[in-house]
């Protein structure tokens, strides 16, 4: 019986062979390592391995990690600076940290990136110009730090406080009472008292509050100022259609969001104008902004 | 009533900035403060990381993107950057070709006391230890093509070839030898390759030290029907190409809010990470006090009106009351600036005390618009472009007129520049010919020729602008050329009138998908001016349709009369007619069908001329127009 001849697959094929199997990797791997999991006609020689590895680095399929050490480069269908930062903004999930704490933190999962500590504060600068992390300043004996959410105004108005006292110290015996001072202040920035604020109708407050913590879930940016699109909104809410309408147009009124107008909304199908919010006067919204960003 | 004297300038006229090197007179720093500040961050970072970046900038039809990267241009002044606008009015199969030519009409634009942005940075870069320009240029592994371009352009000499290479346009076996640059090698690189190269290795060349902005503008428009995503993903590749590529570039891209999500869907997630490596940025509605605060830096930019307006309220001769009311009328604070200045518009019209009379409706605005559109491309016209006009502006047009000619991707078909393919199976390919290096249109015909004979094309039209005849001499097309017309492959040539209204029908469709076409501060949407334009095409557009979609050619030797009369410019039909072999009778009749390519003077004798275009491009040294 002839011998059976194994027919080579072709590039495209192989290459989709060699993408399937780097998606599947949860580290980078050299082409060594790569080739002892391939098998049969898949099972290049080292160098057409790295040929092909090559060419798909360069059509920006995969991407081109460092060498351990002294060793060769490694591949994966994660790019070293994106990994570095999604890595960044896991550290950050549970609380803010200090840049060192975040170091530590990050420490081994970089996978042998030779200069972890140079990359990690690129990644950090990066990640602050997006708006992703923001900056913690120092304050008192608190270090600075980085966090996913804004600070929280407390410690920075401890100084503003101490003030307040000694002005309720001194007003005191003068029968200027703490909820005047309270008053007073208020009036000073410009603000109406909590009391003078009308109570809304629970369930609806409750529904807006829902609505702007799913956007912060959409979009991590949104509470930087990114664009929430109003259709991953509705589908990510699942509420009628009615309602949800009338929610986003009701908290634009009360400027809680910033609609964007769908510039040409007759130019969409029926089924995609659904997906947008209709304010019912000819406007059509395609996204919403957080107003307090 | 009137208020002032009606000869006052209205400074509401003219709301749209459309280039960002055409600035608008006043510009209110606070509106979008933090989308620029955000790109002045971003520039720093470049600078400071030798590491490329690219954000999106997204707003509103009219909410000031333009103008937004206007204001930034100016604050680049005197920075180490280069600035290059890229209004994406190009069709996705040549970004980068379209890109060279931005990159090279900007860095050759006179910016500065005749200063060139180029110039500049060679001032810098000679300022900065680097003794001589060969030293310079030898720091950076490049061509050595493109290292011989670069020395002339250093050395000051032969600028109009040497922009004309530099650009990417076709170049005659003259202008070659005058640069000391060999023909082209019968097997080509691909031009988009060849463009992507050239423009890696000047961002290179610049170093890291100067911070190259690309602002991308109207991405939108690379979306030629709604939900298609290969412009948009061609444009991903493109970004990321750059972003990777280089460590001195921020790539701004500029779209509308309700093509973000579609923008971002269509690229690869590699693309998505890059294209957004330093954020997505949205440019907000104006809120009320924004809006007056733009209405007062109009009213105060107007000298006429400094007196009357003293010790009067702050938007007099304009009532506050107005503008109150305008707002209230949108509860959702969605007022773009664009609406803002065009309602001002006719309330400062109104205090002149003109009264407003009935508007006119859209489809005179429209028909303004286009008779605008054409004679601005009527006098930019050149057969440079004309790769570009057709391969951008004849999806459109088709688009048109008959829906089922649909263009079809071509990834496998080496030399076809666009394929159009009905439901019903019929296809034609188009090979656009307008090189005017005939070593280079000979290879392209022999290639076709090859592919032709293997059965690889349905309906094979070549396409050749009529400025460029090709000659008795030049053997070799000629005789390709012969044997593909044997085979039933016909040569188009759109005449010029033609050439010159496709390209003010993409210029039109371009401006109105990405909303900068407004009538009265409303945006017109794309199908309200492809329904206008489809009932008012030229009928030479419909003749040039027709001839695409017709099949057969009648065999008529338009090369050799084309080739004839660039040589002898006005010649007796019956010497034309002995020399290229025809009746005179047979001549007279093809004259007569096709007007647009040979002018015909009825006699007696009967004459024939060659039709020079009305206006001619613009001298080089005066920067693109």
């Amino acid at each position: 019986m002839p011998k059976k001849i194994l027919e080579l697959p072709n590039e495209s094929v192989l290459s989709e062979k060699i993408l399937n199997g780097l998606a599947q990797q949860n580290q980078p791997k050299t082409a060594k390592e790569l080739r002892r999991l391939l098998t049969g006609p898949f099972k290049l020689p080292e160098d057409r391995l790295i040929e092909l590895l090559t060419s798909l680095v360069t059509k920006g399929k995969i991407f081109e990690w460092p060498a351990k050490g002294k060793g060769k480069p490694r591949y994966w269908k994660e790019q070293p600076s994106q990994f570095i930062s999604k890595k960044i903004v896991e550290g950050l999930t549970e609380k803010p940290l200090t840049s060192l704490e975040l170091k530590k933190v990050l420490g081994k999962q970089l996978f042998g990136i030779p200069k972890p500590k140079k990359d990690i504060d690129h990644g950090i600068q990066s990640l602050l110009l997006q708006g992703t992390i923001l900056q913690h300043p120092k304050v008192g004996g608190i270090k600075a730090k980085l966090g996913l959410r804004p600070p929280d105004p407390k410690p920075y108005l401890q100084k503003v406080q101490k003030e307040l006292d000694q002005v309720f110290k001194m007003l005191a015996p003068s029968q200027v009472s703490r909820e005047a001072i309270n008053k007073a202040l208020f009036n000073l920035l410009g603000i109406s008292t909590i009391s003078e604020v009308p109570l809304e109708e629970p369930r609806i407050l409750d529904l807006e509050d829902q609505i702007i913590s799913e956007m912060v879930k959409i979009e991590p940016r949104a509470s930087t100022g990114a664009l929430v699109s109003l259709q991953r909104l509705r589908k990510s809410l699942g509420l009628e259609k009615e309602l949800f309408d009338r929610t986003i147009i009701n908290m634009a009124k009360k400027s809680r969001i910033i609609l964007h107008e769908h510039s040409f909304p007759m130019g969409v199908s029926e089924e995609e104008r659904n997906y947008l919010v209709d304010d019912k006067k000819g406007h059509w919204y395609v996204g919403a902004v957080l107003k307090d960003k | 009533m009137k208020m002032i004297d009606s000869n006052i300038f209205n400074p509401f006229l003219g709301s749209v900035v459309t280039n960002p090197w055409k600035p608008a007179k006043v510009d209110v720093p606070e509106i979008h403060a933090e989308a620029f500040e955000r790109c002045r961050q971003a520039i720093k970072y470049v600078q400071k990381a030798h590491q490329s970046t690219s954000i999106i900038i997204h707003g509103a039809a009219g909410s000031g993107k333009t103008h937004l990267m206007a204001r930034l241009l100016l604050y680049l002044e005197g920075l180490p950057s280069v600035f290059i606008s890229v209004p994406l009015k190009t069709s996705h199969n040549m970004l980068w070709r379209h890109l060279r030519r931005c990159l090279v009409d900007d860095l050759l634009r006179p910016v500065d006391n005749d200063q060139t942005q180029f110039n500049k940075i060679v001032a810098l870069r000679l300022r900065s230890n680097i003794p001589h320009f060969e030293s310079w240029l030898s720091q950076v592994q490049m061509d050595h093509d493109l290292y011989c371009i670069l020395s002339h352009l250093l050395n000051n000499e032969y600028r109009r070839e040497t922009r004309a290479w530099l650009r990417g346009d076709s170049m005659s076996e003259t202008d070659l030898t005058k640069l000391n640059l060999p023909a082209p090698a019968e097997d080509e690189e691909d031009s988009e390759d060849k463009s992507r190269r050239v423009i890696l290795s000047l961002c290179k060349l610049f170093g890291q030290d100067i911070c190259l902005i690309f602002c991308f503008d109207q991405v939108e428009a690379l979306q030629n029907r709604p939900g298609e995503k290969t412009g948009f993903f061609a444009f991903g590749k493109m970004v990321g190409a750059l972003h990777d590529g280089t460590e001195n570039a921020l790539l701004i891209s500029c779209l509308q809010s309700s093509f973000l999500d579609p923008l971002l869907d269509s690229v690869d997630k590699a693309d998505q990470d890059r294209l957004t490596s330093c954020g997505k940025f949205s440019l907000d509605p104006l809120n009320y006090d924004q809006a007056i605060s733009l209405i007062s830096a109009r009213l105060d930019a107007v000298s006429d009106l400094a007196k009357p307006r003293q010790g009067r309220p702050r938007l007099w001769p304009l009532k506050e009351s107005d503008i109150k009311v305008f707002f209230e009328d949108r509860p959702t604070e969605t007022i773009v600036a664009r609406e803002v200045i065009a309602k001002c518009e006719q309330l400062f019209e109104t205090a002149k005390g003109k009264t407003i009379g009935r508007p006119i409706n859209t489809s005179d605005f429209l028909e303004e618009c286009w008779q605008q559109n054409l004679e601005k491309a009527a006098v930019k016209n050149n057969p440079e472009d004309s790769d570009q006009i057709i391969q951008h502006g004849l999806p459109g047009l088709l688009g048109l007129k008959d829906d089922s000619w649909q263009e079809k991707q071509n990834s496998t078909l080496k030399d076809i520049d666009l394929i159009f393919s009905q439901p019903k199976g019929d296809q034609i390919e188009i090979s656009l010919c307008n090189q005017q290096n005939m070593t280079s249109l000979a290879s392209r015909l022999k290639r076709l020729l090859e592919g032709l004979k293997k059965g690889k094309f349905q309906k094979l039209i070549l396409m050749r602008d009529p400025r460029w005849p090709i000659k008795s001499t030049a053997k070799k097309t000629n005789e390709y050329l012969a044997e593909l017309k044997k085979l039933g492959v016909r040569m188009i040539h759109p005449p010029v009138e033609v050439l010159a209204a496709v390209d003010a029908l993409r210029a039109l469709l371009s401006e109105t998908k990405a909303g900068d076409l407004a009538h009265r501060g409303q945006t017109i949407e794309p199908d309200t001016l492809r329904k206008w334009l489809a009932e008012n095409i030229s009928p030479a557009l419909q003749d040039f349709i027709e001839d695409l979609a017709t099949p057969g050619e009648d065999g008529f030797p338009v090369e050799a009369l084309l080739g004839l009369l660039e040589e002898h410019p006005l010649l007796k039909l019956t010497e034309v007619a002995a020399q290229i072999e025809q009746p005179p009778q047979s001549l007279e009749d093809w004259v007569r069908k096709h007007p647009g390519l040979v002018g015909f003077l009825n006699g007696p004798p009967a004459l024939l001329f060659q039709i020079v275009p009305d206006s001619f491009p613009s001298d080089f040294s005066e920067g693109p127009a």
